[in-house]
């Protein structure tokens, strides 16, 4: 064996606390380490060149690098193992820099530590092995799970690069949250307008499957692999045959309240969600219906002129193989009720951002009209709150969701269009105005149409002879303020889709303590995930706007089309493997696998033993602590290797 | 506090083995051999006794010494290469305690159900002959037998006596299960004896745990220095156990993975027991053969004990009770409700 | 190979060495934890030495025990946080197995102060910091006690 050892000064950043050459010359000592060397920045392309040189000169076949953490380059450098003709998993890498000289002050002790980290490296590293990647075959379609802004944009996108795209919404129609706006910030460009093409567009391409009022089962495979069961929930109206005429809605004699209006609106048993629906077709609510709930009416059956109401119809699971997963699941709104001192839920009067949005939409309950739900009446003085479920840990909502100042700004401006007479007051914590065109929004709102900004926390609102109090706090003149308002309006932030949660388990993917997707790489890898083939668009990694989430819908798509651009692809070769002639047959490691990848097979002597699945398996490891008699390793992890590094810190 | 229930268990034992005989006969017509006891070297120890036919039968014994678990033979069934013949089916005698490692294996899914038969056995306590060594020369005993709650011994043909419970294994004063849990024929009765015999006698069966756990940490880790000082690494404990079917697969002795030398340096042996008590967490039954077969007498027994009573504090799960249920180091809840992880804001 | 080709320097810090402590940290969350905490310099003992393992699920407890019986002073675990594991549960499983070990640890006569696991996020670089700084005085204190 024979070990080269190149450790970095990264400029100042390693050797300005450890002594960098001490560590080479202590490092020439250790078991097997032919040649070491110091080198500046080891990252570099002069410096990659050298070590590829070193590896062919020096004949090394082990390579210890001795830098920042792994997670910044240890790919860089398999790749210079691989130029200069060495297997690229035979490499290991000490973290000495943000594990140690970023930490410490002390150079003796920082040299001691980077010495014993080396001394880890060079002891695992010595019994690295070569490995191969396991190469497999490729299912050149995609699915997009969540027919919003985001959904409806990668489908579009992918389904351009000439790929399958099957795009699975729960709801009956597409179209997400932003189909309920009425206009869009900062341009004021009508939400609708520019929805209903796109939506229209994937009804009618050739490369995109629509399956709405769907969802996602359970989900098998790796990337290039997927099998996914998708639960078509039972509609009870072919959506094959029905026309989306609305004879049904309009005789349905059951009452409901309309979903799509958030609760703010009368509905029915049987509804098209919104007119300009896709697919635009009718659904029935059994909750609602008065023959599910009483073996009664059946009226629209007998009206329909497509014969589509099927009340027999029942759940299908269907399952599709993909070769990539985007997940487009948005976001849920904060339930305001959890503010009891605001009476949003308890005020008919008060009400959220997007119930309002609801009001000032022609869609809407009152066609576009500003009224007051209790009484009808136009309001005078509207009072809109920000930041509720937002900014405030008390309420474990500690983040910014991103949105609800520039949809307040807009819906005052909104507002002021339509009744130019009221008084409208924002009360704010900060104005968040970053995008493109937002600061001047904000400005237009107050300087143009004469908003009142007031910038304070509501503490309470409640009803005194008709009217609704607002009591917070100026902060700026520190005084309190009271409004008596007619309507109020909270600006209610972002939460985690309902249901994410469980569908991150399905797809193994994590998610932060909010619900909000784990992205791979808060910088590098926005719209990867921790699971290779699964991608992540729009809100449901991070509450975000429509540019910002269109934009990363389109970057999806094109990671999307790089990882089905091939015919085959690499998967991990750190995956573990069975040593078939030692195996007991004990199988406790197929009850704890996570993905399914152990399988019972037959020697030839007929001993039943365990067998690892390379593709399936993801290198986890839990098999392997599982196995009493260390059967299964687990290449880059092996126990002798761990037993190593262990080694190497208290022998040394 | 004994009198006549231990004058029944004499009498007991006796009609037992008839009975015994009985069954195992009848037992081989559906099995190709059954293990049960035979007299050994000497009368205080007996010996497996693999009978395949009537003849064979014959040389079964039953009596206060026939402690052997015989359940440590049932996963040589597993794997080509054991210890016999894998299509062959085997026929088994078992005590109360053996019957805990036998539904052990079976939840383990090491041992499959139509391939042996349980002669399961009612139990009123075994002699522990490491205990009576302290008493008599053991290898000048003539005779052994149990009268009026004694253990009367002829030795140098001169009469001994010593009171059941100094000379009882400790696991019997404190056993629970005195009548097999799984069986297909059942000799004794079930639960006839329950109430009777070493129930008596009854200690807590971790009483000797919550013992050690009062001393210091330091005069425990003394304790355990100096007893595993003595150990020779000669895996008696392991090859008898019922759980350790890894056999020669062993990490103890396996290059790949290497987790030990072969030196018996305290700190090894140290590390190779508390290992193999890792490794039988939640699974050891308590049947002390490892202790019984250690020829260093190492208290082994108190090592899996200690694990057992924690993974019952931690879990609320018994070893080798319900075959149905999984091993609780191979399963999780999302909320452990007895486990209180430490907090470090 | 030992420590000693930089004896010299060590001698006249003797006193002050910090305990040897064995962090395995998983690789999704606690490490990058670490790596968050070196980014922004915040300042650690230096005698906590860190073996990355693929997720807790790969802790097989013989790990820390082995560490313990060979003489490291302390060992701590840390893997994603209950429901956040990156491969499903792997974390789970460890809680068990670590728990039962912990358990058992001061039986054999380790001090129950020298193991213990926890759960770090890849955005709780502060948390690491303190969890390694608090492990490192508890360390201290133990060692003080036996002297």
């Amino acid at each position: 064996m024979r070990i080269g050892l190149f450790v970095c000064h990264c400029g100042n950043n390693i050797a300005s606390t450890v002594d960098v050459k001490k560590i080479v010359q202590a490092g020439l000592k250790l078991p097997y380490v032919v040649f070491a060397t110091d080198v500046d920045y080891v990252c570099s392309a002069p410096s990659q060149k050298n070590i590829e040189e070193a590896i062919q000169e020096k004949n090394l076949n082990r390579v210890v690098i001795a830098a920042c953490s792994p997670h910044v380059h240890e790919e860089t450098f398999r790749r210079v193992l691989k130029r200069a003709g060495l297997n690229p998993y035979l490499l290991q890498v000490a973290n000495i820099r943000e594990q140690c000289s970023w930490i410490h002050d002390n150079v003796i002790f920082a040299t001691i530590k980077a010495l014993d980290l080396v001394r880890m490296a060079v002891a695992k590293v010595s019994h690295h092995e070569p490995l191969i990647a396991p190469k497999v075959g490729v299912d050149k379609r995609a699915l997009v799970i969540g027919g919003g802004i985001a959904g409806i944009q990668a489908a579009l996108d992918i389904a351009e690069g000439n790929i399958p795209v099957t795009l699975v919404e729960r709801e009956p129609t597409i179209g997400g949250a932003m189909a309920k706006l009425d206009k869009a910030f900062p341009t004021l460009d009508c939400a609708a307008c520019i929805l209903t093409p796109k939506m229209a567009e994937v009804n009618q391409h050739e490369n995109i499957e629509l399956m709405v009022y769907s969802e996602i089962e359970d989900v098998k495979g790796y990337v290039g692999n997927f099998e996914v069961k998708i639960r078509k929930k039972a509609s009870y109206v072919d959506y094959e045959k029905c026309v989306g005429c609305g004879i049904c809605e309009q005789k349905c004699p059951s009452k409901a309240s309309s979903k799509f209006n958030l609760g703010r609106g009368d509905g029915k048993a049987i509804y098209i969600s919104f007119p300009q629906a896709v697919p635009k077709v009718a659904t029935i609510s059994p909750k609602h219906c008065i023959y599910f709930q009483r073996q009664k009416c059946r009226v629209c059956e007998k009206l329909c002129p497509a014969d589509a109401v099927d009340f027999k119809m029942q759940d299908e699971i269907v399952t599709e193989r993909f070769g990539a997963i985007v997940t487009a699941t948005g976001y849920s709104l904060f339930d305001y009720s959890q503010y009891g001192e605001y009476g949003g839920g308890r005020y008919p009067d008060v009400m959220s951002g997007l119930q309002y949005e609801r009001f000032l939409s022609p869609t809407g309950p009152s066609k576009g009209e500003i009224k007051r739900p209790s009484d009808g009446k136009k309001p005078e003085t509207i009072v809109f709150v920000a930041c509720v479920g937002s900014r405030d840990e008390a309420k474990g909502r500690p983040y910014c969701s991103a949105v609800c100042c520039m949809y307040t700004a807009k819906q005052a401006i909104l507002t002021k269009e339509r009744l130019p007479e009221s008084q409208i007051y924002v009360f704010y914590i900060d104005i968040r105005a970053t995008g493109k065109l937002y600061e001047e929004f904000v400005r237009r709102a107050q300087e143009e149409y004469g908003v009142q900004y007031v910038r304070g926390r509501v503490s309470k609102i409640y009803t005194d002879n008709g009217k609704l109090k607002v009591r917070g706090a100026d902060t700026l003149l520190g005084e309190p303020v009271e409004v008596d308002a007619d309507l109020v309006v909270l600006a209610t932030g972002f939460g985690a889709s309902k249901g994410a949660s469980t569908l991150a388990k399905k797809l193994a993917i994590s998610h932060d303590s909010y619900g909000f997707f784990t992205e791979s790489h808060p910088k590098l890898k926005p719209v990867e995930t921790n699971t290779r083939g699964v991608f992540l668009a729009g809100a449901c990694q991070s509450p975000k706007d429509i540019p910002a989430t269109v934009a990363q819908a389109s970057g999806v798509a094109s990671k999307v089309l790089g990882a089905l651009s091939k015919d085959q692809i690499e998967t991990s070769p750190l995956v573990a493997a069975v040593d078939a002639r030692r195996c007991i047959g004990c199988f406790q490691c197929l009850g704890v696998c996570p993905y399914k990848a152990i399988e019972e097979t037959a020697l030839n002597d007929g001993a039943k033993v365990a067998e690892i699945i390379p593709t399936l398996c993801q290198g986890c490891g839990l098999c392997v602590a599982t196995c009493n008699p260390g059967v299964i390793s687990l290449n880059g992890f092996t126990d002798n290797q761990l037993i190593s590094e262990v080694e190497a810190i208290v022998k040394g | 506090m004994a009198g006549k229930p231990i004058e029944m268990r004499n009498k007991k034992t006796k009609e037992q083995l008839e009975n015994l005989k009985t069954q195992v006969e009848e037992t081989l017509s559906q099995v190709d051999f059954v293990i049960g006891y035979a007299k050994g070297y000497d009368v205080l120890h007996p010996t497996p006794l693999f009978v395949r036919s009537t003849k064979d039968a014959q040389a079964l014994i039953w009596d206060d010494f026939c402690i052997n678990n015989l359940a440590t033979y049932l996963p040589s069934q597993k794997r080509p290469g054991g210890l016999f013949h894998p299509h062959e089916k085997i026929g088994l005698v078992v005590k109360g305690c053996d019957s805990r490692a036998v539904i052990q294996l079976l939840q383990e899914g090491i041992i499959d159900r139509e391939n042996f038969k349980i002669i399961g056995i009612s139990c009123q306590g075994k002699v522990d002959v490491k205990k009576l060594k302290n008493r008599v020369p053991i290898e000048r005993v003539e005779s052994a037998e149990i009268k009026e709650g004694s253990i009367e011994l002829t030795v140098d043909s001169r009469g001994q006596k010593y009171p059941l419970e100094e000379v009882l294994y400790s696991k019997c004063l404190s056993c629970e299960y005195p009548t097999p849990l799984i069986y297909d024929r059942l000799v004794g009765g079930e639960g006839s004896l329950r109430s009777k015999g070493p129930k008596e006698f009854a200690q807590d069966p971790y009483h000797d745990v919550e013992e050690f756990e009062k001393k210091g940490v330091n005069e425990r880790l003394d304790f355990w220095e100096q007893e595993f000082s003595r150990c020779l690494r000669c895996y008696a404990c392991r090859d008898i156990c019922p759980f350790c079917y890894c056999q020669f697969e062993c990490i103890a002795q396996t290059r790949i993975p290497h987790w030990l030398s072969q030196k018996t340096a305290s700190k090894e042996n140290k590390f190779f027991h508390m290992f193999r008590a890792m490794h039988l967490a939640g699974r050891c039954t308590e049947c002390g053969e490892c202790e019984r077969a250690c020829p260093v007498d190492l208290p082994l027994l108190l090592l899996h004990k200690k694990m057992n009573k924690k993974v019952s504090e931690l879990f609320g799960y018994r070893s080798g009770i319900n075959p149905k249920l999984r091993p609780p180091l191979t399963i999780f809840q999302p909320e452990e409700k007895n486990i209180e992880e430490e907090r470090w804001e | 190979m030992s420590r000693g080709n930089l004896e010299p320097e060590k001698e006249p810090v003797k006193n002050g060495t910090p305990p040897k402590i064995i962090a395995f940290l998983c690789n999704w969350c606690s490490y990058v934890g670490a790596d968050m905490a070196g980014t922004t310099r915040l300042k650690q003992p230096e005698g906590v030495e860190v073996i990355l393992v693929p997720c807790t699920g790969r802790m097989d407890p013989l790990f820390p025990m082995k560490s313990l019986v060979e003489g490291a002073e302390g060992v701590l675990v840390s893997g994603c946080h209950p429901g956040e594991c990156h491969h499903q549960d792997g974390n789970l499983y460890a809680r068990r197995r670590l728990e039962v070990l912990k358990g058992f640890l001061p039986f054999m006569g380790f001090e129950e102060e020298r193991f213990s696991y926890t759960w770090i996020s890849a955005s709780e670089g502060k948390k690491w910091q303190q969890v390694v700084t608090k492990f490192t005085e508890r360390i201290k204190s133990l060692n003080g006690k036996k002297d």
